[in-house]
């Protein structure tokens, strides 16, 4: 198991490499003029070239993209941002948290309501129960963030007083955001673990977990749980990666300085540095997750875990023979 | 086992998120210590990250709004085309001028001291100037030639340009900085700059919110007579808030004390219905916008609105006063050329000149015009501008009314980025609508607008009119900046109609009831220190 | 006919019904059978005579949402299954009523070793500590002629046969009274077959339980069972003991069946089967379900059903023919 994740692991080099190449080349060729937006409207078109040649945006393309995997992969340097000069590398790790925390929040309420709600619908297939799973998660998946947020601002903020409602510094901060922003995740997570339960309920295991008499709540935890759980944690798995990079309008909504905003402002304002610092980023925070992910169905199914390790097994017995 | 490491690692995750968010901010405790007894406190709403402190950057919505209290500068100037007061700067004169050549003597106050203790003398100003010219982050520097120190407290400014206003534009933004300072905190200063101020940075969370308080040992106390080194409050905080409707609920939430603007569509939560007056628990002050909706024409050599009769026929179908009507609810002033009245050297009697569809749109003027400039009304015509919602509204009522006339408009609107690459282009547009605007004088307004000279001979819209420079060159120049030569250049601008401005917009600044009176510097920024509250 | 109080097991009369896409299939209808301690019956049919639904019922564990028993009682020592509470029922499963499923690929948990499968059931019914249970589970592998050493090995690890000793062991750790299999070794290769079904008649002959034994394989009848009940369309068309059934198979059912058998010493060009097929569960006819396939039917066994005749000792047979063709015997 440990060969298989140190392979993993080294497999994300060449990965993040290929990451950094391409964003870099898609940066360099889409349009916008870097010069205007820092300097404005107003200035002389002298003023505009200086800066770009200030900027080094006058190098040729291999000049600039050796510069920046040197910098990048040598000295771990993202570079300053092109629009005031702050260290991307700072930046993003001190924004880094906070986007971690909605992510990791929602993750947590997918996995506390979003599961347990899917297996009540499965339970009672067909039933008032499942019925009103499936609403709630309808719900979840229709209702747009940002109105989701302000509804809660409006009501727990405003009227009640209960809340504050922008900011981060207290925990009360972040009820309101992570609250938006995980309401999603249980529905769609819902959604997955009933559909999921519903085919291993039927599963002739189960049955004959039950014809050992087996109390009902043990052939939940034990039988229908662990083999129902891959798909869902799949979808967990990527919808964490997703969360990363996508908790942009949550974080606008609530002021909330993580890597959503600062990405999505460093696009606008063709900040090359700050994007291509965002995107690796996130390239390498997916690919671990991913990694982690694997694990976990290797923890959760030996099926899986054979699968894995086999493959370095066949190599020894392969070796062994001469 | 595995479940054990996973746990592990699942729990040093979580600790290691929490414990990295609390050490986001950076305190040093610079700056003053609030005295025995309650320390007063206003929170202002800013509505996007400086980013940095740092004094050498390009400005952005953050730092307009931190600066004036964040820094000092040579010298203050109270409101938009308001007096400049002398704040670092003592006094300043014009002592020569000669072959392109403009030299103002300046003299600083003596013993200006930063937080450090350190003193700033006239060779800070000329490493300021020095350190910034160079990275072309502000555009206005490439006017200062150099800065020569004659001794600790005298310089002398050598300009190559001589524009209305264009020293005290300069000197207002060269910010209270000392070098030694500077060079001692290294990257710190970004965070937590060490200034001349009345007020210093206490703590920055980026993202978050900036805090800045008074310090006792103020160089200034009695000294310094500008607004800007007022401190009428012990502790100033900008709460970062990046959602506009969320602004306005801040405020109602008391969660803030003043905001700077708030978007037309949520202003009756704070302005009553009927006649307009604030809400009780409120205070509010409002300034017509320098920034203007302006109308351009492409007057390129190859493209349709090179044809004036076109333009014209245009400029006389679309109703300016309904539009403000419209779109800003009637917050608002059309205007009656290039510019607003917000202006000192803006003459109020242009208003009763007759100015194309101001007064309701002249459809029969503008179809004769029409038939007689020759255009085939079947060709598209591009109307360009950016994704900003507003100028968005008043391109479809541009494009509806534009129909009416018979003629076939398409909207395209760009992000910020693209834009200004397409706005350079003149075979990529025919009508660009955008904001236009200048921090002090009218002149300048146009100058940044028409000045032939920017360009290679051509202004932003592709303009080569040579009397029209002249004109222009007559209003700049301090000496003959009169309200006749203003008005010459109005007449030829509104006649030729190569640009047809649109309106000028209210802005409402709001305050929670602790407000009782809004300071501004010249950019419209509240300078909270200098605001008068009751507490 | 034995006394209700010494019946081991007594199923009277049982109906059970499901539903499916609003239709009502008609799986069990009227099935009457009984069974003494220490023997074994064989309930052969077709696939979906309803067989596995008989089995199910005893232990109750049809699916609750779709299906329902309708009528009858089903006696185990004395005592009535279907008036039972769940926690009582939890009492019996797994330990006096055990049963062994069809499918040795799927009737295990994937996820979980093989060894704590077999514990778990030990560890639910007896009161032994886990190190106990485990010790038992060994024995259990070591029983079925699996070293025990694999007892932390999960399924996927194991072959088709293996999977299902695996699972006769968990079947019978708890030694169970009643044995229920359903087609064990139907999905197993004819070799491996024929080694579980030796194991399986051991241990049961070992522990003295009684079995029932689900196949549509009519040598596995004859090797392992002391009874037959043939089972179409849901009821019980000829029951008695091994040799008089298949000495004198009588109903017209049982007697296709065994002429489908092709033997070793015959010459046959072509496989007899019964024509027709099997009544749509839905929609049974009126009278004889057989009816419509029966070479002997005649107007009488469309409109009435038939009585059960007594056509040898403990043999007896559903149709209507039967006395006239005894007698044209």
């Amino acid at each position: 198991m440990y060969k298989y994740i140190l392979k993993r692991l080294l497999w994300m080099i060449p990965i993040i490499l290929a990451v950094t190449i391409v964003i870099f080349t898609i940066m360099y060729f889409v349009p916008g003029d870097i010069a205007k937006i820092i300097l404005g409207t107003n200035a002389s078109d002298e003023a505009y070239a200086a800066l770009r040649e200030r900027l080094g945006l006058n190098d040729p393309y291999f000049i600039r993209l050796l510069n920046y995997l040197k910098d990048v992969f040598l000295h771990f340097n993202f570079g300053e941002s092109v629009v005031d000069g702050t260290s991307v590398t700072s930046a993003l790790i001190s924004r880094f948290p906070a986007t971690l925390i909605l992510a990791f929040t929602s993750i947590l309420m997918s996995i506390a309501f979003g599961i347990p709600l899917g297996i009540v619908a499965a339970q009672h297939n067909g039933k008032w129960q499942d019925t009103t799973s499936m609403f709630i998660a309808l719900l979840g998946i229709s209702m747009p963030g940002f109105w989701l947020g302000l509804m809660l601002v409006l009501l727990f903020s405003l009227h009640l007083h209960w809340l504050p409602s922008t900011g981060i510094g207290t925990w009360q901060h972040w009820i309101l955001p992570v609250i938006t922003n995980g309401f999603g995740g249980i529905a769609a997570t819902a959604r997955m673990a009933r559909s999921s339960v519903l085919e291993v309920i039927e599963a002739d295991y189960v049955t004959t977990a039950r014809a050992k008499g087996v109390s009902e709540r043990n052939i939940l935890t034990r039988h229908i749980l662990p083999n129902s759980m891959i798909p869902v944690v799949t979808s967990l798995g990527g919808s964490f990666g997703m969360q990363m990079a996508g908790t942009i309008v949550i974080e606008n909504l609530f002021s909330i300085p993580g890597i959503g905003q600062y990405t999505v402002n460093a696009i606008g304002s063709r900040d090359y540095y700050a994007v291509q610092g965002s995107v690796i980023m996130l390239a390498i925070v997916f690919s671990v997750v991913m990694l982690l992910v694997d694990i976990i169905y290797a923890y959760i199914d030996p099926r899986i875990k054979a699968q894995f390790e086999g493959q370095s097994k066949k190599r020894r017995v392969k070796s062994g023979v001469k | 086992m595995m479940k054990k490491v996973f746990a592990l690692i699942l729990a040093a995750a979580l600790c290691l998120s929490f414990g990295a968010c609390n050490s986001q901010t950076d305190s040093t405790g610079n700056g003053g210590t609030p005295d025995a007894g309650r320390a007063s406190e206003v929170v202002v709403g800013i509505a996007a990250d400086p980013g940095t402190l740092d004094p050498f950057v390009a400005s952005n919505t953050g730092n307009i709004a931190t600066y004036q209290t964040v820094y000092e500068h040579l010298l203050y100037i109270n409101g938009m085309g308001g007096e400049p007061q002398p704040s670092i700067a003592k006094s300043y004169e014009l002592e020569s001028e000669s072959n392109g050549q403009w030299v103002w003597a300046f003299e600083i106050n003596e013993g200006v001291k930063d937080a450090d203790g350190n003193t700033y003398t006239a060779n800070d100003v000329k490493w300021y100037v020095d350190t910034i010219k160079p990275l072309g982050v502000d555009a206005n520097m490439e006017y200062i030639d150099e800065i020569e120190v004659v001794d600790d407290t005298h310089f002398k400014m050598h300009l190559n340009a001589s524009q209305i206003g264009l020293v005290e534009l300069l000197a207002s933004s060269i910010k209270g900085v000392v070098r030694e300072t500077y060079e001692k905190y290294g990257n710190e200063f970004a965070k937590n700059p060490v200034t001349t101020a009345h007020y210093q940075v206490s703590k920055y969370t980026t993202g978050s919110e900036i805090v800045a308080e008074k310090r006792d040992d103020y160089w200034g106390e009695n000294v310094n007579k500008a607004l800007q080194a007022k401190a009428n409050v012990d502790k100033i905080t900008f709460k970062i808030i990046t959602d506009a409707t969320q602004m306005d609920i801040a405020l109602q939430n008391n969660e803030v004390d003043m905001i700077p603007s708030v978007a037309s569509a949520d202003l009756f939560d704070f302005l009553n219905e009927d006649d307009l007056s604030v809400k009780d628990g409120f205070f509010a002050d409002d300034y017509l916008r320098g920034a203007t909706l302006i109308m351009f024409f492409n007057n390129s050599e190859n493209n349709a609105f090179a044809n004036e009769d076109l333009r014209k026929a245009c400029a006389y179908a679309v109703d300016t006063g309904a539009i403000v009507q419209n779109v800003l609810g009637g917050q608002g002033t059309a205007l009656c050329t290039v510019g607003s009245e917000c202006f000192g050297d803006f003459q109020m009697d242009w208003y009763d000149d007759e100015y194309y569809g101001r007064n309701g749109v002249n459809l029969d003027k503008a179809k004769e015009l029409l038939t007689s400039s020759g255009f085939d009304t079947s060709q598209e015509i591009r109307i360009i501008t950016e994704t900003d919602n507003t100028i968005v509204r008043v391109a479809q009522i541009v494009d509806s009314y534009l129909r009416e006339l018979g003629l076939n408009p398409k909207i395209e609107s760009y992000e910020a980025a693209l834009y200004e690459e397409m706005c350079a282009d003149p075979d990529a547009w025919d009508i660009f609508i955008g904001y236009r605007g200048a921090g002090d004088y009218l002149a300048n307004m146009w100058r940044w607008t028409f000045d032939q000279e920017i360009r290679d001979g051509f202004t932003a819209n592709f303009v080569h009119d040579e009397e029209l420079q002249g004109y222009l060159k007559a209003c700049l120049d301090p000496n003959s900046h009169t309200p006749e030569d203003m008005t010459k250049f109005k007449n030829l601008l509104n006649d030729k109609c190569y640009a047809y401005g649109i309106f000028a917009q209210k802005m409402y600044v709001l305050g929670s009831k602790k407000v009782t009176e809004f300071v501004f510097a010249e950019n419209w920024s509240i300078v909270p220190g200098a605001c008068s509250y009751n507490f | 006919m034995n006394e209700r109080g010494r019946d081991f097991l007594e199923i009277k009369d049982l109906t059970v019904e499901y539903t499916s896409e609003g239709q009502v299939v008609h799986a069990v209808n009227g099935v009457s059978l009984k069974l003494d301690k220490g023997q074994t019956l064989g309930l052969v049919g077709e696939t979906g005579a309803g067989k596995t639904t008989i089995a199910k019922s005893i232990m109750r564990i049809l699916p609750p949402h779709s299906s329902a028993v309708k009528g009858g009682e089903i006696y185990f020592e004395g005592r009535n299954l279907q008036e039972l509470s769940e926690l009582e029922m939890h009492e019996i499963r797994g330990k006096k009523i055990s049963m062994i499923f069809q499918d040795p690929m799927t009737a295990l948990n994937p996820v979980m070793r093989v060894g704590e499968q077999i514990a778990e059931g030990v560890a639910l019914h007896e009161k032994v500590s886990k190190k106990e249970a485990q010790e038992r589970a060994e024995q259990m592998l070591e029983m079925v002629g699996i070293p025990k050493n694999r007892y932390k090995e999960y399924p996927h690890q194991f072959s088709g046969g293996m999977k299902q000793r695996v699972v006769i062991a968990m079947t019978l750790a708890c030694n169970p009274r009643l044995l229920l299999a359903d087609e064990p070794t139907t999905a197993l290769d004819v070799t491996i077959q024929a080694q579980v079904l030796e194991m399986m008649r051991n241990l049961v002959k070992k522990k003295d339980a009684s079995m029932i034994l689900i196949t549509h394989d009519l040598g596995v009848v004859a090797e392992m069972c002391d009874y037959v009940a043939v089972v179409y369309a849901g009821e019980i068309v000829e029951h008695g003991d091994l040799f008089s059934v298949f000495d004198h198979p009588s109903h017209p059912y049982t007697k296709g069946l065994f002429g489908a058998i092709p033997k070793l010493n015959e010459d046959k060009g072509r496989l007899h089967s019964i024509e027709g097929l099997p009544p749509d569960p839905t929609n049974l006819p009126q009278g004889c379900y057989f009816c419509p396939r029966c070479p002997l039917a005649d107007e009488s066994c469309v409109s009435k059903k038939p009585e059960p005749v007594v056509v040898g000792r403990s043999h007896y047979c559903r149709c209507g023919k039967l006395k006239k063709w005894e007698a044209n015997k």
